[in-house]
């Protein structure tokens, strides 16, 4: 009887059909014997070949690396763009001018994940296996998605995600960079309240509706500010919550305006609060603030963050002047206000030969990524200084760099702290009051900074007198 | 078909999944290679093999529903959410611990999806989507708007499962134990075809008056489609949300509804091994993309990353579109051709 060798070697490999059966189960058989083989050999040669986890280096590192999650296809599509701008940028310019920290680059690791939470956890693995120091996401969505994650792995998360229960009870893993609700939506109430609305003159206290998307970020306010309406007698006449992304809010927009409401507050998002303001221009709502605050059936539209975005505003660039909304953030011509708005104006007209140029690039959520990246690079640094490259890990950014961080020096914002109370996790918490200019395509302050008192950042608040349609979880 | 030179001498070996030796061999290979990948790959590839096991009981409980028995489903991603939040809320709430919560989680997404599948008695087609459709909304409107019961708008959080003191808290462990349920899924999905109602269901699809003359009760028969294809669901999203450790409104999309039934076309509708290639090539191709785009951005940096990114999109409804007009029977069908070709290899006819 032939061996196994013989009979293999006894193949005719040129003409497969005078292949006996026997030959055949031959082939199976070595073609078996290799996929085990290959199977125990295999790991035992990843093991071998597989580098050994590194010590800690002793001295700098080649690069500090930082992971972004962001959304260019996916609903938050249209304000994402020039929030990775800014914070790519920001890292560009630091490496450039300053040669990274310590000397060490920053290198940006980022990857558009949309909402969708699978690919975030996998591209936060695919970060982590990078070593990467500190994660940050663009949305409240992303944020929840890997936050239980980088508890375990103890990686510090540095978030645009406004979502007040990220924040509260405070973690040691989830930070704002910049505003949270309800500072950015009470800000505008407050300014109209105190300083537009004349009690006395006006002989009532005035009356709000709100026009708010079903979803988390454009939701969150609301409890913030029926509290504060209830605590300084203003009344609220309704709260339509609308599915994203509605196109028409002539139905809202009506029934708010014959409840009575005097302001209309527009809690959307991107280019659908553009679309509403036409809606209440067409349907002859609007006026300039002293003729609409003085006629019954015209309203002030205020404007959430999200909302009072320049694409919304080009989208509506008639509606836009009667609108008012708030903005954290210096202004491009801000620049003997904010030192860091004059570095960053600098920088763009060094790389880009401009500032701005386009509706994709909106000055607030490009501040917003600049200045993402500053609290990241600006905590780097501060723990690098305690506990030097040899010891630096997530851990320590957290302990020894972003526990009670104070940013003093060229900001884009007012002032930047995680140390201005007890579990202080919001990075800024100044917002002034702002219109829309046509003219420069930016928000124009027409007021000083705020800070919303925190007994105003409640998860959750049932108005005293019921209204239609309030939002109660 | 059967190997040239393989008979059936017995019922059982009739009806045996794996026949031959070689098979076997193939299968024993197969398994020992897919527990041993924790040795050789990274955390990222097991969170992608994860992904992909969950995503797989997904599409399976689908593909019962419209690859065999042919009720279109639009709202697959809102059932995962239902197990999801049955198991978040369960252990959330009342402390329940994560093992008692799974039989829960299936359940009560079988039983949702049951309610969502009654117009399936009385509409078919374009207008049974449609309703599956509303079924996504509803469903994602309850999550936003069930206070305390889901969290509203910040979700829920659950804790790792564990069994005694050993915690699936990392992602090789979580590898194992989804591994499992996986297999047992695509098992019992297998096996399920196989039966009197697997039959019934195809009978159901091919034609379904023809069904109904033949004795077969297609309420009861489509309404156990939907009632299958959910408690799939309410597994996936079982392993979906303590995999993750949070249950939230966002992380149910309906465009993971309309990936999944694209992805089990390409993947090949109507068989178990065309839900398997969907599942895997539908998280293969967005995890390519995903890692491509930035690539791509900085390749070129004049480009916008956003157009870049949009390619990802373009890229995965055109392999949709391909295959749907090119090989409307999937990556399974040319499988099949591939092992056809092998098993009459000896023989030119």
């Amino acid at each position: 009887m032939k061996s196994y060798r013989e009979r293999f070697l006894s193949l005719n490999f040129y003409n497969l059909k005078e292949i006996t059966m026997t030959q055949r189960k031959v082939i199976r058989a070595a073609l078996l014997g290799f996929l085990a083989v290959s199977l125990l050999v295999t790991p035992l040669l990843a093991a071998c070949t597989q580098e050994a986890p590194s010590a800690p280096a002793a001295g700098k590192p080649d690069s500090v690396k930082v992971g972004r999650l962001t959304d260019l296809t996916g609903p938050y599509a249209s304000i994402s763009p020039p929030i990775l701008a800014g914070f790519k940028d920001y890292a560009e310019m630091l490496n450039k001018k300053e040669g990274g920290i310590d000397g060490v680059p920053v290198e940006v690791l980022w990857a558009d994940v949309k909402q969708d939470a699978s690919l975030a956890v996998s591209a936060y693995k695919r970060f982590k296996d990078q070593n990467v120091l500190v994660m940050s996401a663009v949305s409240s969505g992303l944020t929840f998605a890997i936050k239980k994650l980088a508890e375990e792995d103890r990686i510090p998360i540095v978030t645009q995600a406004m979502n007040m229960s990220l924040y509260s009870p405070p973690s040691d893993i989830v930070w704002a960079n910049n505003v949270a609700n309800p500072g950015e939506t009470l800000t505008q109430i407050i300014w109209f309240d105190t300083q537009v609305w004349d009690r006395a003159k006006m002989g009532r206290a005035w009356k709000i509706g709100f026009l708010a998307w079903d979803i988390a970020y454009t939701k969150g306010g609301l409890p913030g500010m029926y509290k504060y309406a209830d605590e300084n007698g203003i009344e609220m006449v309704g709260t339509e919550i609308v599915p994203p992304p509605t196109l028409d809010y002539t139905t809202q927009l009506k029934r708010l305006v014959d409840a009575g409401a005097d302001v209309i507050f527009v809690s959307l998002c991107a280019s659908s609060s553009g679309i509403a303001l036409k809606q209440m221009l067409e349907l002859g709502m609007l006026a300039p603030l002293e003729e609409a605050i003085a006629t019954p059936g015209k309203i002030v539209p205020l404007l959430n963050d999200c909302a009072f975005y320049i694409a919304s505003m080009q989208a509506a660039p008639d509606a836009a002047k009667f609108a008012y909304g708030e903005t954290p953030w210096g202004a491009w011509h801000e620049m003997d206000k904010f030192d860091g708005i004059r570095q960053r104006n600098d920088w763009m007209i060094e790389k880009y030969g401009h500032i701005w140029h386009s509706v994709e690039e909106d000055e607030g959520s490009y501040n917003s990524g600049w200045n993402c990246m500053k609290v990241i690079a600006a905590a780097i640094e501060r723990a690098v200084g305690n506990v030097g490259w040899a010891n630096l890990d997530g851990e320590a950014i957290i302990q020894k760099g972003l526990m009670g961080l104070k940013i003093t020096e060229n900001l884009v914002s007012g002032d930047l702290s995680f140390a201005d109370y007890e579990g202080d996790r919001i990075g800024v918490e100044l917002v002034r009051p702002a219109a829309w200019d046509a003219a420069r395509t930016t928000r124009l302050p027409i007021g000083d900074f705020m800070r919303v008192d925190r007994k105003y950042y409640v998860p959750s608040y049932t108005p005293k007198k019921p209204h239609p349609g309030m939002y109660v979880e | 078909m059967l190997p040239a030179g393989t008979f059936n001498m017995s019922y059982e070996q009739d009806m045996a999944i794996i026949r031959t030796r070689f098979q076997w061999g193939a299968f024993i290979t197969f398994l020992i290679a897919l527990f041993a990948l924790p040795l050789y790959v990274s955390d990222h590839w097991l969170t992608l093999a994860n992904t992909i096991g969950y995503t797989l009981v997904a599409m399976l409980g689908l593909n019962i529903l419209t690859g065999y028995c042919g009720q279109i489903s639009i709202g697959q991603a809102a059932f995962v959410g239902v197990g999801a939040y049955t198991a978040a809320a369960l252990g959330h709430h009342l402390g329940w611990s994560a093992w008692a919560t799974l039989p829960f989680s299936a359940i009560t997404a079988g039983f949702i999806g049951l309610i969502f599948g009654l117009p399936a008695l009385r509409v078919k087609g374009f207008y049974l989507a449609m309703t599956t459709l509303g079924a996504q909304f509803m469903i994602l409107y309850a999550f936003n708007h069930g206070g305390k019961l889901t969290g509203g708008i910040t979700g829920l959080g659950v804790d790792r499962p564990a069994i005694g003191g050993f915690v699936f808290d990392s992602e090789e462990k979580f590898f194992y134990l989804i591994m499992i349920i996986t297999i047992v899924m695509v098992f019992f999905a297998k096996n399920l075809v196989r039966t009197r109602t697997g039959r019934a269901f195809v009978a159901v699809r091919d034609n379904d008056l023809a069904a109904e003359v033949l004795g077969i009760n297609l309420s009861y028969y489509k309404l156990l489609a939907f009632f299958i294809c959910c408690v799939f669901a309410g597994v996936a999203g079982w392993l979906k949300i303590y995999h993750i450790g949070s249950a939230f409104p966002d992380h149910y999309p309906l465009m993971d509804s309309i990936w999944w039934l694209g992805f089990l076309i390409v993947g090949g509708l109507g068989s178990i091994t065309g839900a398997i290639f969907g599942a895997v090539s539908y998280v293969m191709l967005l995890e390519w993309i995903t890692i491509l785009s930035p690539m791509l951005g900085n390749w070129f940096p004049g480009v916008s990353h956003q157009i870049f990114a949009a390619l990802g999109l373009l890229i995965t409804g055109l392999v949709i579109a391909v295959f749907i007009v090119f090989e409307p029977r999937g990556i399974h069908h040319r499988w099949e051709l591939f092992k056809l070709y092998y098993r009459l290899l000896p023989f030119s006819y």
